[in-house]
């Protein structure tokens, strides 16, 4: 009886506001199905880690180091970064590239989207954060929980439990992000614009040869990108090849789920109350939100300069959706449009703006780190 | 400061030249094989 007074009366007021925030986390993600991939095993785990004198996380009991589970996780799966890269094997081969190789043009897209990652990036700076630990935060505008969570456990890697709550956060609040960002820097005429659709088809050599090209053309400009870009596209290459089917459903089912579980568990390794309840963490939140807006920002000016020099004009909101977080961005962007005109569709070509972002993204990561390591 | 505008300076001018060759090559791809009509009723 003392010892279970003894555990209950060494709560700390830290520790309950991270079980708090663990059971925030499952609320979220079971009642409002936010990301709940991510967020359930997530939630749980921060509920493992945050009880005291837990047994999950490694503790030296009267001079004996006891290791813990999630501590080994988080050693064997992300410091390694094993987990991220495993589950881009299983991205690639969910990702169809056919939308962007109709209409090559969107790629661009993709570019002026990530401006964010480089604009949040600068604000870091200015907050105080060191290069590293701002080009960690400046990542969750890439829109893309891997390339976050990859990036910021080779930079920053004890900032990696706040970095991936907002990068994962954010994603499933693109439809609330994105429709009041375009609007500060779109007119309702601009929304308007329609655009004409083409079909096109896509060869099967051409769907075959993109992922090899690609990883040869960012393997050879950022060597470090290579693991990143790699994965992702050898699993496009599982889902073209056809002829490892039961590869490539592997990689997007069982693979995938199984990383994605150990990954969300390892990474509430990272959230216990001594590291986590900081300052920083909150500006780690605020600045998520920065990026996701002014990568949006980014993306929709992009196609206002380029309608300068255009007869047929592009509808600006169609930047926005360059960003990876794939298909949310692509059905905002088309529903606000229809919002505007109950007759305009731009859905097919939100959809190409935003395959192109999957691979901007990635990019994007791979530069950072090969600018900084 | 300046590093992080460096930083931004080689990203985006990078990210935009990787992207602007993967865009060449998805045309000279579109356009050396180009799907054959059998393909195309195919898909």
């Amino acid at each position: 009886m003392d010892l279970l007074f003894q555990n209950l009366l060494a709560i700390t007021p830290a520790q309950i506001f991270m079980l708090l925030l663990g059971c925030l986390l499952l609320y979220l993600a079971i009642a409002k199905q936010m990301e709940p991939t991510l967020l359930l095993p997530m939630g749980f785990g921060v509920l493992m880690v945050n009880l005291p004198f837990s047994g999950a996380i490694s503790q030296t009991f009267e001079g004996t180091f006891v290791q813990g589970i999630l501590d080994l996780l988080f050693e064997s799966g992300i410091a390694t970064e094993l987990f991220p890269l495993l589950i881009f094997i299983g991205i690639g081969a969910m990702i169809d590239f056919g939308p962007l190789l109709q209409r090559p043009f969107m790629i661009f897209f993709g570019a002026a989207a990530q401006f964010g990652i480089f604009f949040t990036i600068i604000v870091a700076m200015l907050l105080g954060f060191d290069i590293r630990s701002a080009a960690s935060i400046g990542i969750i505008g890439a829109a893309d929980g891997p390339t976050s969570i990859f990036v910021s456990s080779q930079l920053a890697p004890h900032l990696l439990g706040p970095i991936s709550v907002a990068a994962y956060s954010y994603m499933a609040l693109v439809p609330i992000i994105q429709p009041f960002a375009i609007k500060l820097v779109t007119t309702k005429k601009e929304r308007r614009i329609r655009m004409t659709y083409e079909a096109a088809t896509i060869s099967k050599k051409t769907r075959l040869l993109f992922p090899i090209i690609v990883t040869f053309i960012a393997g050879i400009v950022a060597p470090a990108s290579i693991p990143l870009i790699g994965f992702l596209m050898f699993g496009n290459l599982l889902r073209e090849s056809g002829v490892v089917e039961r590869l490539s459903q592997s990689a997007q089912n069982e693979l995938v789920n199984v990383t994605t579980i150990l990954l969300g568990l390892a990474i509430a390794s990272t959230m216990r109350a001594d590291t986590f309840v900081t300052p920083s963490t909150f500006f780690i939140i605020g600045l998520g939100l920065v990026a996701f807006i002014f990568d949006t920002i980014g993306g929709v000016c992009f196609v206002k300069l380029i309608n300068l020099f255009r007869k047929d004009k592009i509808n600006p909101m169609i930047g926005a959706a360059g960003i990876s977080a794939f298909p949310m961005s692509a059905r905002t962007i088309q529903k606000m449009a229809q919002k505007e005109d109950p007759h305009n569709f731009v859905l097919m070509h939100s959809i190409s703006a935003n395959v192109a972002g999957q691979i901007a993204s990635v990019i994007a990561g791979g530069l950072v780190l090969a600018y900084l390591l | 400061m300046t590093q992080g505008f460096l930083l931004m300076a080689f990203g985006m001018g990078t990210m935009f030249l990787v992207l602007a060759i993967l865009y060449l090559t998805i045309k000279l791809l579109n356009k050396f094989f180009a799907p054959k009509h059998h393909e195309e009723e195919k898909q």
